[in-house]
């Protein structure tokens, strides 16, 4: 008959809490991110949803990625482009409007640099990224 | 005390599996760029220290402006290999963050590789967007120009709008220059180019822009 001691089941789960806590610091590798953390100049899309001021959602992908389907009303800007889609997005912009940028997802780094070059180069301040870019957008309603 | 041993066991592995088997040299580089340099490049270099093979299944870049290079696929146990990167500098100036996200089939995570490279800037405008709101007062707004090179004449600053003004002064000969734009109007909305062509470098001078709008 199988005799299981309490103390030596809690005493491994203990051990296991340790070693994966362990894990998560140590490992090169662990996610960047989760649901709860915000980068710095990230937004939830719940957030931008309940907000009063005006959005201009700004696209940071490629422009393949754009046509093939994208936030309503969001206009391109990346990084590849910049030089003749920046005019379109500085004829839309108005002072009221908070700037929303997203690139594919959570682990793309377009919106982040686009986002810094809109504050850093033409001055703006309400300059946002979405956190979780695209893929936020799709699972909205999930 | 079976149970137990296979337990402990199962635990062990749970929390070790998640270790990868290609050992990265680096995932950072932090360089600065030779200036008017057309392209600058940065290699990663890993070691596969497991003991199966391991085959680079996919390398994704944060901007088309970056390409990779890799001379194969599949690392067998021991093997080192690198990924080159390549920066096509265009018109970028500044500290540029680009992110290369490489996956295998090492059972990690992806592996995010970051290339940090300071491009030298040639003219820094601060900022390079001057705006008025309708009816607000239409006073002349300054935009400073610093020259990041050791002499740069500004031999030109026009405006595409003529309700657009601007004006230059030389702040610092060859160095600092104040550029001050101011609409005639703020009645209406209007948006204005203006362009700064320099004398640097000489053999193809490089020309720059700024934008002016009343909303």
């Amino acid at each position: 008959m199988l005799r299981v001691n309490p103390f030596k089941i809690g005493l491994l789960l203990v051990a296991s809490v340790v070693l994966g806590l362990a894990n998560g610091w140590l490992n090169p590798h662990r996610p960047a991110w989760s649901e709860e953390v915000l980068l710095e100049g990230e937004i939830r899309l719940t957030d931008v949803m309940s907000a009063a001021s005006p959005v201009l959602w700004v696209d940071a992908r490629s422009s393949k990625d754009y046509e093939a389907g994208k936030i309503p009303s969001a206009i391109p800007l990346n990084e590849d482009q910049w030089d003749e889609l920046l005019p379109e997005f500085l004829s839309v912009w108005q002072p009221s409007m908070r700037v929303v940028v997203y690139c594919s997802s959570q682990k793309c780094r377009a919106s982040h640099e686009v986002a810094q070059r809109l504050k850093s180069e033409m001055g703006l301040s309400e300059v946002y990224v979405l956190k979780g870019g695209w893929e936020a957008w799709l699972a909205r309603n999930e | 005390m079976n149970t137990l041993r296979k337990i402990t066991v199962l635990m062990l592995c749970t929390s070790l599996n998640a270790f990868a088997l290609l050992d990265w040299e680096t995932t950072e580089v932090s360089q600065k760029a030779e200036l008017l340099a057309e392209s600058v490049s940065a290699t990663f270099h890993f070691k596969n220290t497991g003991d199966k093979a391991v085959t680079i299944q996919g390398i994704k870049t944060s901007c088309g402006c970056t390409t990779t290079a890799l001379t194969k696929t599949t690392y067998a146990p021991g093997e080192s290999g690198e990924i080159v990167v390549k920066l096509t500098i265009g018109t970028r100036q500044g500290l540029q963050n680009k992110t290369i996200t490489v996956t295998s089939d090492d059972g990690a995570p992806e592996t995010l590789l970051t290339m940090k490279t300071l491009i030298p800037q040639i003219l820094e405008m601060k900022p390079a967007f001057v705006f008025w709101k309708k009816g607000e007062a239409p006073v002349g707004k300054k935009i400073e120009l610093n020259a990041g090179v050791e002499a740069l004449q500004i031999v030109k600053a026009q405006s595409d709008n003529a309700n657009v003004t601007v004006q230059l002064d030389e702040v610092e000969p060859g160095k600092r220059y104040r550029l001050t734009v101011a609409p005639i109007s703020t009645a209406e909305s209007l948006k204005a180019r203006i362009t700064l062509v320099t004398d640097f470098p000489k053999e193809k001078p490089r020309t720059f822009y700024l934008f002016a709008h009343v909303k």
